[in-house]
């Protein structure tokens, strides 16, 4: 086997799994074995999208899902490490904070501390003001963690996040 | 719930994405192997936004005992002395953030010996209203190691962390 790599796999409403793969492998051929081909009107996407960061005022990140009949090392796997299979397009997200809301349609493969610094950009949130806001998921009223992506937060049959952009206040006394 | 079952769905979750991807990110790593005679103690480094005089990673010990069944319990360690980190040395947070909250070592029933977050089982005894009042906050079967750890990494590169 040529040399091997540990990659992480996403998928809707599922934790990240650690997958090994070989690099002269296609994606297709992983996708296969893991029994998690994507099916129709699904896509895959690798990598981590930090578009939002780079351009907050866009109305959606510019992040293309993959050819998968292209190897692991073809798709620089080495250096993106993700791999989101059977994923929409894109995740329209909205981000409500003190009765304003700003909105905008994600790559999958964002993660929630992407949004949340988004989010800060967008509501002109400075750094040090802003280090107890977290984004409270509706209607479940849970606070993912920073490294989630937006794909693995979708349930079946949903197609959009809502947040709640909340200071975190632990229970005292 | 054996030591030896906790143990494996310990390893589970440590072999897991939720762990890996933060390892692979230099957000924490194990400290040491997971071993039966250590069990129920586990060690792992979480790194902390750089502050002067300060360590840019913190030795973290996880008491897991009844793991799968019970929340953890975790607390900064000191490896030199092998026994919790001296009071004066903990990571200290902005006065009246979340920071100062989790990481406070007075006024409680362990203080320098547990994180004071619902996470955590020594926070958790004799606090019978929490669960009502912040369900949100709650440890859950749902839970894993790593979301505690997480939770740690995040308040240690809080802009409200002001060192140690």
């Amino acid at each position: 086997m040529s040399e091997a790599l540990e990659l992480f796999l996403h998928s809707t409403g599922n934790r990240p799994q650690t997958i090994v793969a070989a690099v002269t492998e296609t994606l297709r051929s992983v996708l296969t074995r893991l029994e998690c081909l994507p099916g129709a009107g699904e896509h895959v996407f690798v990598g981590e999208a930090i578009i939002a960061l780079e351009d907050p005022d866009a109305a959606e990140d510019h992040h293309q899902p993959v050819d998968i009949e292209l190897t692991i090392l073809e798709l620089d796997l080495p250096h993106h490490r993700h791999i989101h299979t059977r994923a929409v397009h894109r995740v329209p997200v909205k981000v409500t904070y003190n009765g304003q809301h700003h909105e905008r349609r994600f790559s999958p493969a964002a993660t929630v501390g992407t949004v949340l610094a988004w989010a800060k950009k967008r509501f002109k949130i400075d750094a040090a003001a802003g280090a107890n806001l977290v984004l409270e998921l509706e209607p479940e009223k849970t606070f993912p963690t920073a490294n989630q992506h937006l794909g693995e937060l979708l349930q079946h049959g949903r197609h959009d996040l809502r947040f709640k952009l909340v200071a975190e206040v632990t229970p005292q006394g | 719930m054996t030591a030896t079952l906790s143990q494996r769905l310990l390893e589970t979750d440590l072999a897991s994405g939720d762990f890996c991807i933060g390892e692979a990110k230099g957000c924490w790593k194990l400290a040491q192997p997971v071993t039966e005679q250590a069990w129920p103690a586990v060690f792992t480094f979480i790194s902390a936004a750089e502050r002067p005089n300060c360590p840019v990673e913190f030795l973290v010990r996880w008491d897991l005992d009844q793991y799968g069944s019970q929340s953890p319990s975790g607390a900064f360690w000191d490896a030199e002395s092998n026994s919790f980190l001296a009071i004066p040395k903990w990571p200290k947070g902005k006065p009246g953030s979340v920071v100062e909250a989790v990481f406070k070592t007075v006024g409680w029933a362990a203080p320098g010996q547990g994180f004071y977050h619902p996470y955590d089982r020594k926070a958790m005894h004799n606090h019978v209203k929490w669960p009502a009042a912040h369900p949100q906050y709650m440890w859950t079967k749902e839970n894993v190691l790593p979301d505690f750890i997480s939770l740690v990494h995040r308040y240690l590169n809080s802009d409200d962390y002001l060192g140690c």
